[in-house]
């Protein structure tokens, strides 16, 4: 996996979410080689727009106020329905333990969120691919992924962590939002120290 | 320079010689060295390899990107190098010294044979900046950690 690639992938949502996912770590198609400074506009509108209206059924203070952050990721799945609308977004990065899961977004129709579901469900067992998750998406994940013991956080977080108890989830303080409970799902190719 | 650079004892790097290389492979600049004398650089083989290359361009598109760029994350930075070193060397050594402010981007922009290259040169150092203001100000950790609030 090169790191100093951007790449971009547009799937359908009528695409067999069973299937093969595991060139999400590859390097190859379906991923498209991009230059970041030529994303499309429109695109990048699409892609804020479904995002802002992801987050604003849950808060109306939006996390992300311009679409410039999504760059902060360099490996981007779209999901697309049958009229070519953007109707769900995964945005990841690549870490020394793998591809970490930064930001997803999705339509409310149960359709997308069914298939986003089983994505998520399906590449967070990829050998090299992790998350950091709490609430919803812990919840949505449960059971269907592997959970890391809270000992990896430091390495995999490259954050200051305080374990609690249970062995899995720890706490952290989030910037702008303060100490919340985390746990890493998936498999991250972390190494000991 | 050398006083930013994360130094390491013989030591340190033999236990933490996978930990350096991983920081290392992410762009960061380390050196070796004993008794807190710094005697070796370790650099990222990309982009830096290019300054031990005998092609001139990719010398200097290292040193553009990187004087404008400098705190870009390799998928910004690439593209930048691998743009630069694609032009004839008057067309890059027209872009040195590299602007740092709106009045010399605008000198260059008129004076350049190629103002469609200064001004993507440009989109590229503004969408640097926008991203290392988001990871500064916690903008993206936040976002982040909001991803686990998704209804799905």
């Amino acid at each position: 996996m090169d790191g100093s690639l951007f790449l971009v992938a547009r799937m359908h949502l009528s695409d067999p979410w069973q299937g093969n996912t595991s060139w999400i770590v590859e390097d190859d198609p379906p991923y498209e080689l991009l230059d970041p400074i030529d994303v499309p506009e429109s695109l990048l509108d699409a892609m804020y727009a479904l995002y802002a209206a992801t987050y604003r059924r849950i808060d109306d203070a939006l996390n992300i106020p311009s679409p410039i952050a999504f760059f902060e990721f360099s490996r981007w799945i779209l999901v697309q329905d049958d009229q070519g609308t953007l109707v769900g977004l995964l945005l990841l990065k690549p870490t020394p333990a793998g591809l970490k899961l930064g930001i997803v977004a999705a339509s409310s129709a149960p359709d997308v969120t069914s298939a986003l579901k089983c994505l998520l469900r399906q590449i967070l067992n990829i050998d090299g691919v992790y998350a950091e998750v709490s609430d919803r998406l812990e919840q949505v994940l449960d059971g269907y992924v592997l959970c890391m013991a809270s000992e990896h956080a430091p390495a995999l977080t490259d954050k200051t962590v305080r374990s609690i108890g249970d062995g899995l989830h720890y706490e952290r303080h989030i910037a702008n939002v303060g100490p919340r409970i985390k746990i890493l799902v998936g498999r991250p190719a972390y190494r000991e120290t | 320079m050398t006083a930013q650079l994360e130094f390491h004892g013989i030591a340190d790097a033999r236990e933490k010689l996978s930990e350096i290389i991983d920081a290392v492979s992410r762009g960061q600049v380390h050196t070796l060295g004993r008794r807190k004398q710094r005697m070796v650089l370790m650099l990222p083989l990309e982009p830096y390899g290019r300054l031990f290359s005998a092609n001139l361009q990719s010398k200097l598109a290292l040193i553009i990107a990187t004087q404008l760029l400098s705190e870009a994350p390799p998928h910004i930075m690439l593209p930048a190098i691998r743009e630069l070193e694609s032009l004839p060397i008057d067309q890059l050594v027209a872009l040195i010294p590299t602007p740092t402010d709106d009045r010399s981007w605008a000198t260059l922009q008129r004076s350049h044979s190629d103002p469609g290259l200064v001004k993507r040169l440009r989109k590229r150092q503004e969408l640097c900046r926008a991203l290392v203001e988001a990871q500064t100000s916690g903008i993206i950790d936040a976002a982040e950690h909001g991803t686990s609030s998704i209804e799905l």
